[in-house]
């Protein structure tokens, strides 16, 4: 998750969105207070691998691409499910 | 930055509330180096250094330190790689602020004559002085250095990934106690890895033409043809930081698969050079453990 941007300003409540990546449907819960993103979280995950939520502040995803891997180097992130379900509910909090 | 940073802290946490904190204002730094350092945001410290060509600007450190630093690449890449380069982004089409979609171009005319010899640094006074109308784009530099900043606050809890959009900072050991293991995305394949390094205490950073595209082609462009470089699909670097492994797989896309080579023994780094067509150019002892 980026750290929270300082503008633009979003409306206070919580709001939903999905994403879809191949490895299957992310749902996030967006949650915006005095404007700004407070917490970002994982409501539904309906991936293949399993969404392992790193519960700090704030709320972070550790997606694998692979189990052979720690990592990989090269914006993989861009195609990440729960980024697109996270724009799609600023979205919403517009 | 229009990243997603992931921080990943592993091993037997003894202070939960220490941690927490070390984790926090890791990420805060991304926010921090993206107000001084950020092309889109007019509000930015280096926007508002851009308002005012002809005159020494003094700036905070985080400004200066990057572009000092993107300076010294631009000189040891012979130009290969030049900060200056931001109007011609602008005018392909890199100008959207990520967050809002807004186009927030600066409107400064993409002059070829400009260069990062119009850069003017004067150390001691801690001043910059843009000595034509250019616009700067720090983006190689910039995330290096927030990456490097967020490892210094994470070093103590010793084993540690961050991961900005695919660049990555490595501390210690993984999970399983050995150095972490990274791999090297597919150039033409997406969600595939085409190989596989591990890494310790230092970072791994890559450019690529997969990474953002506009209508004209992707964002890594060759300062001398104004146009994206083409000669490869990606360039990994491996170096103790992040800024330097950053700017340098920049510098390196642009300049090729032999020069790139070359700037990267120059400056003793290890990387790997992917063409199109997935020929392999690499420094001796990349992949070595």
């Amino acid at each position: 998750m980026t750290a929270p941007p300082a503008a633009p300003k979003y409306k206070d409540g919580t709001y939903y969105g999905w994403g879809t990546s191949r490895h299957g449907d992310i749902q996030a819960a967006v949650v915006i207070e005095n404007g700004r993103i407070a917490s970002a979280t994982i409501a539904q995950c309906l991936t293949r691998y399993s969404c392992s939520v790193i519960s700090r502040l704030p709320p972070q995803v550790a997606e694998r691409q692979s189990p052979e891997v720690d990592y990989v180097s090269g914006a993989t992130q861009s195609t990440n499910a729960f980024y697109y379900a996270v724009v799609e509910a600023l979205g919403k909090a517009k | 930055m229009g990243t997603i940073v992931t921080v990943d802290v592993v091993g037997a946490i003894d202070d939960d509330a220490d941690c927490d904190a070390r984790m926090t204002r890791a990420l805060g730094w991304f926010e921090v180096v993206e107000r001084a350092c950020s092309r889109f945001d007019p509000a930015s410290e280096l926007r508002q250094l851009g308002a005012v060509p002809g005159t020494a600007v003094a700036v905070g450190p985080i400004l200066f330190e990057a572009v000092q630093f993107a300076i010294a690449v631009a000189h040891e890449s012979g130009g290969a790689f030049d900060p200056t380069i931001g109007a011609a982004m602008d005018v392909r089409g890199f100008d959207r602020d990520y967050r809002s979609g807004d186009r927030t171009g600066s409107g400064v005319a993409d002059l070829p004559t400009v260069s990062y010899r119009d850069v003017e640094i004067d150390c001691d006074a801690r001043t910059i002085t843009l000595r034509a109308p250019l616009v700067l784009d720090l983006g190689a530099v910039a995330k290096g250095l927030a990456i490097d900043m967020a490892a210094r606050e994470l070093a103590p809890l010793r084993h540690f990934m961050i991961d900005a959009g695919g660049d990555l900072y490595a501390g210690g050991c993984n999970a399983r106690g050995k150095p972490w293991s990274i791999g090297i995305r597919h150039p033409r394949r997406d969600g595939e890895w085409i190989e596989t390094v591990t890494a310790s205490d230092c970072a791994v950073c890559t450019s690529g033409d997969y990474e953002r595209a506009s209508a004209n082609g992707h964002h890594l462009i060759d300062p001398v043809t104004r146009e994206p470089a083409a000669a490869l699909a990606s360039a990994t670097v491996i170096a103790p930081t992040a800024m330097v492994a950053d700017a340098l797989a920049t510098a390196a896309f642009v300049l090729g698969p032999e020069e790139g080579l070359r700037l990267l023994e120059r400056q003793r780094v290890e990387g790997l050079l992917l063409t199109a067509e997935l020929d392999r150019h690499a420094t001796r002892g990349f992949g070595r453990v």
